[in-house]
């Protein structure tokens, strides 16, 4: 009788190591197989990853054939935009052009809707693909005329 | 001039006579609605006044329709066609249609053909957002169109003044420019150019265009453009200010167009104020110098002959510390006040309050009263008391309108355009214009004289005799007046023979003049500087008034009155407020006499004057200059408060600068008597303060009483004193109008009687001078309307010469020439014309003119203390 009992709670108790090997086995399953396969993560910032292709980032200026800017400084951008983050102060060339002695985006402000580059007639303004920008200060996070220049994907003319 | 009655002629010609009263009431149904409207209105204005929309482009209330863009097509019933709306008159009856399929083609067709030439830059167009041709293109839903042509690309060009560029491709041909240059200013500058398809707007007269800016103000599109300010903003970019022009005392009502405080544009709002959307070439493009370089934005104290920046401060304290030392050693009457006619009412209330209760002087003038001061006293004798004209519109309903003084195209081409001109259309009123010059509305004129300066009386007495003599029964009622038989006595001896020998005009046309005034119904005298400005100045109005209180243009309802129209903005409420040394606000008379601005500077070379504080003026430039000059020099303390360093400026001790008329706020009152707001448009650079608080803190630093308030508050404290404000608001919904009823009771009014005489002719000096613009173009109560780019070109004074005369001389046209008068000489641009009596020499001056005021002589009218501008002996020498 003894020996019975003792049968079978060696029996229950290799039932049970089994068992739980198979949990763990189960729980490891995931892991083990994820182990042998490439990483998910990158190693940002040595790595960056690649964005969607509807992505809107931070904007860029356009250029023209001299280098300068596409934008006419006809103020549409200025009337489209939501959360009225651009500033823009036109002049008038010497030829009678419009130009946009001024031209600024609060990218705090922004929220990165892309109205602008909608509404652009001479496709100047730009949603790039760029989200690395951070600052100390605010101000510095309002892009001027240069800075949308430089955002070019090409970098400054 | 929305009522307009459209006659067919023969020849085909649509003729348009405006209808000076509504016609009857008539009823038809516009869109099944039964509307009424009067007879002689257009459809189009009978719809819009009942809130149906029709599209139009070609249309402007203020000008007369063509029917040339097709928007406005409507159907009648009954009517074979569609009619154009804007040409067609309402009729008793009459159903119409304004909202069909078929009416929609038609003009999305009409639009897509005006679009087939147009470029499409609108991005780049200064139009863009403001224009009526893409709102009628958004509206039409018109996304592409079926018509393709090859477009033009002329770029850009000066249009007929260089303040105004145009762009022929964008032009879409509505010939509202042209209209308005036609019909409003009657300029004829410019015209259509070409045929056929080459067709365009084109300059015919360069010469004569006078950048009015009314062909700006009226063109639907981006086709012609203001070329003063660099800067463009678009109206969501934009704010717009309405506020009173601060050049002339008319006071038009102009919207100022601000983006990130500065000025960009200026226009006039439709239907408001004296100028019903027209403004002048200052009004217009005349702002630039607001945000000038130059402009001094911090106070200063010279010291050791060049300027020092102060604090605010120590400014004043210095300034409350001279005055003092001043009032301890030499008592308060040493010191004077000078108050330019530009200030606002409560800056000239709060300043006269200022000198007499802080500073303890009645020495307190303005320049403003040198112009107004002849015509108020001449006045003032022959009506019986203090006289308020009819409103400017008056004159459109009067039938003969004598025009005396400068040249009112020149001095105010809103006056001589918008109102008498109007009056000569629109009713067929009959012109006589009094000026030695024969200028554009001279050749206008049905009967033009001469007149030398001075001769005002003479010509009046003429006339006075001649009405007498051959149309007596006409004059019934005024021979009750009293002093009618003194003035027929006198006038007596003038006869035909006798006055046209005296004022050299052929006989003929004084007795045609006196016809024409005889049959007037509403005849209207128009005055302006320098009529008045002569040394018999109250005189050379008083005969005037005389011979139009003679005429029943003073007495009676309806009389087209007597007016003055002046050169400063707030000339009549500078005086009004007490900026004179002999009333104080409202004309109340003062118990004391202070020294007048002439008087002061007398007082000044003698020792008398050791201090004098003159706010937005430069009398170096106005007044005799050696006169100024000695006084100025002799003052212990000069303290100038400006926006620029005027002339004036290098003589001052202390520099206050001063807000400009986009800065401020308060009121103006016009030569109607209109009391209009300035309004605040920009905020002022860096710590720039009111005139109001300067005063304020000076009078504190004295240790006296003073109170410091904001312009609101001061207007209300002018309601109170003042007896001709009574009961104004600031902020009025309607305008109002100071003073009380502007009827003349006959019983009051009386003849009074004036000298004829005028000085021999020194054979040295064979010509008479007038100075013209003195105070108009010359100088705007400081240095401001150098700074201005867009009035630049504007910048020479010119001699006016006849041209025969020139010729005798050796003087040629376009050249130099010495102009020499007892007390002074400068040399001056020759322009001549054939058409200047021989005797006559104007100077016209331009914007900032340093040397007129060498030729001043230093003789003033004993009756107003005013020098004389015109009626000067001169003569003329090669350089």
């Amino acid at each position: 009788m003894r020996v019975m009992t003792g049968m079978w709670s060696f029996i229950k108790g290799i039932g049970m190591v089994i068992a739980r090997a198979y949990a763990l086995a189960k729980g490891l399953r995931l892991t083990l197989a994820t182990f042998f396969t490439r990483p998910v993560t990158i190693r940002y910032p040595e790595h960056k990853r690649e964005v969607a292709p509807r992505w809107r980032g931070v904007h860029y200026f356009d250029c023209n054939e001299k280098g300068d800017t596409r934008c006419v400084a006809c103020g549409l951008c200025v009337a489209v935009c939501p959360s009225q983050c651009i500033r823009l102060v036109a002049v008038e060339l010497e030829n009678g052009e419009r130009y946009p002695e001024t031209y600024e985006i609060n990218s705090v402000r922004c929220i990165y809707c892309g109205l602008c580059a909608e509404a652009c007639p001479v496709d100047a303004i730009k949603l790039g693909r760029g989200y690395e920008f951070v600052a100390h200060r605010r101000q510095d996070l309002v892009l001027d005329k240069e800075r949308l220049l430089a955002n070019r994907p090409g970098g400054a003319p | 001039m929305s009522d307009a009655h459209i006659k067919y002629t023969a020849d085909g010609g649509a003729h348009i006579k405006y209808m000076t009263d509504g016609g009857a009431i008539i009823n038809l149904t516009i869109d099944g609605k039964a509307i009424q409207a009067h007879a002689g209105q257009t459809i189009l204005e009978a719809a819009r006044a009942n809130g149906i929309a029709i599209p139009t482009l070609c249309y402007h209330p203020r000008l007369l329709p063509i029917g040339s863009c097709r928007l406005c097509v409507v159907e009648i019933e009954g009517a074979e066609r569609p009619m154009t709306a804007c040409t067609t008159p309402a009729q008793e009856g009459i159903v119409v249609r304004t909202q069909t399929e078929r009416l929609n083609n038609m003009r999305r067709a009409a639009l897509q053909l005006i679009l087939t030439y147009h470029p499409l830059d609108c991005p780049q167009c200064d139009a863009g957002g403001a224009c009526e041709l893409q709102d009628l293109v958004v509206a039409f839903g018109i996304d592409a169109q079926p018509y393709h042509a090859v477009k033009k690309s002329q770029g850009q060009r000066e249009f007929a003044t260089p303040l105004i560029r145009q762009w022929p491709d964008r032009c879409v041909m509505c010939l509202r420019c042209i209209r308005a240059d036609h019909e409003i200013v009657r300029t004829h500058a410019i015209d259509l150019i070409g045929t056929g398809i080459e067709t365009e707007v084109g300059i015919t007269d360069r010469d004569a265009c006078i950048s009015c800016g009314e062909c700006l103000q009226v063109c639907p599109v981006g086709a012609l453009t203001e070329h003063v300010s660099r800067v463009k903003a678009r109206p969501w970019q934009s704010q717009q200010v309405t506020t009173t022009c601060f050049y002339c005392s008319l006071g038009c009502q102009m919207e100022l167009t601000c983006f990130e405080n500065t000025i960009v544009r200026v226009q006039a709002p439709a239907h408001s104020g004296a100028n019903q959307g027209s403004l002048c070439r200052r009004g217009i493009f005349g702002y630039d110098f607001i945000h000038h370089p130059h402009r001094v934005t911090a106070p200063m104290i010279k010291g050791a002959g060049s300027w020092k920046r102060v604090p605010w401060s120590e400014a004043l304290a210095h300034v409350a510390a001279m005055i003092n030392k001043v009032i301890l050693e030499s008592g308060p009457d040493a010191i004077g006040g000078l108050i330019s006619p530009r200030s606002t009412n409560e800056e000239v209330f709060l300043f006269q309050r200022f000198m007499r209760e802080v500073v303890g002087t009645h020495s307190i003038d303005s320049t403003g009263r040198l112009c107004l001061d002849p015509y108020r006293q001449a006045l003032r004798a022959v009506v019986g008391r203090d006289y308020l004209p009819p409103t400017l519109d008056a004159l459109v309903q009067s039938d003969c309108i004598v025009v005396a003084g400068g040249d009112l195209d020149a001095n105010n081409n809103i006056i001589a355009a918008n109102r008498v001109r109007e009056a000569l259309w629109r009713t067929g009123a009959r012109l006589i214009v009094l000026h030695p010059w024969r200028g554009r509305l001279a050749k206008e004129a049905d009967c033009w004289f001469p007149l030398l300066p001075g001769d005002e009386p003479r010509w009046a007495l003429g006339m006075i005799h001649l009405l007498l003599e051959h149309h007596h029964e006409a004059l019934a009622a005024a021979q009750k007046i009293k002093g009618f038989p003194e003035l027929k006595e006198t006038t007596r001896e003038f006869t035909l023979e006798r006055t046209a020998k005296e004022i050299g005009c052929a006989p003929d046309l004084l007795t045609e003049a006196a016809k024409l005034l005889a049959q007037a119904k509403r005849p209207a005298f128009v005055c302006s500087p320098p009529l008045g400005q002569v040394h018999a100045g109250v005189d050379q109005i008083t005969a005037l008034a005389n011979l139009a209180l003679l005429c029943g243009a003073l007495t009676g309802s309806g009389s087209g009155g007597f007016h003055w129209v002046g050169p400063q903005s707030n000339m009549v409420g500078t005086i009004e407020m007490g900026a004179s040394p002999l009333v104080l606000p409202g004309y109340q008379p003062a118990d004391t006499k202070g020294l007048s601005v002439v008087e002061m500077m007398q007082a000044a070379a003698t020792g008398r004057l050791k201090a004098l504080f003159i706010v937005g003026e430069d009398p170096l430039i106005t007044l005799p200059r050696r006169l100024v000059e000695k006084g100025l020099a002799s003052l212990e303390l000069l303290v100038l408060q400006d926006m620029f360093l005027s002339e004036t400026a290098e003589r001052a001790h202390v520099f206050l600068p001063s807000l400009s008329f986009a800065e401020s706020d308060g009121t103006f009152t016009n030569c109607e008597g209109r009391v209009q707001r300035l309004r605040r448009a920009l905020q002022p650079p860096a710590d720039l303060r009111w005139s109001g608080e300067v005063w304020a803190d000076i009078a504190s630093f004295m240790d006296k009483e003073f109170p410091l308030t904001s312009p609101a508050a001061v207007f209300a404290e002018i309601t109170q004193h003042n007896p001709l404000y009574t009961g104004m608001s600031f902020e009025p919904t309607t305008p109002q109008w100071r003073g009380d009823g502007r009827e003349v009771p006959l019983d009051k009014a009386a003849f009074t009687a004036f000298s004829a005489g005028r000085g021999e002719h020194d054979k040295e000096y064979p010509f008479a001078l007038s100075l013209e613009g003195i105070f108009e173009n010359h100088l705007i109560g400081s240095a401001q309307q150098q700074r201005a780019k867009g009035l630049a070109h504007c910048s020479q004074s010119y001699l006016a010469i006849n041209a025969e005369e020139a010729q005798t001389i050796g003087l040629v046209a376009n050249g130099r020439a010495r102009l020499i008068t007892p007390w002074g000489e400068t040399v001056a641009l020759i322009k001549t014309s054939p058409e200047i009596r021989r005797d006559a020499l104007i100077y016209v001056l331009s914007f900032y003119d340093t040397a007129a005021s060498q030729l001043l002589g230093p003789e003033f009218n004993p009756q107003t203390m005013d020098p004389a501008y015109a009626g000067i002996p001169a003569r003329v020498e090669k350089v």
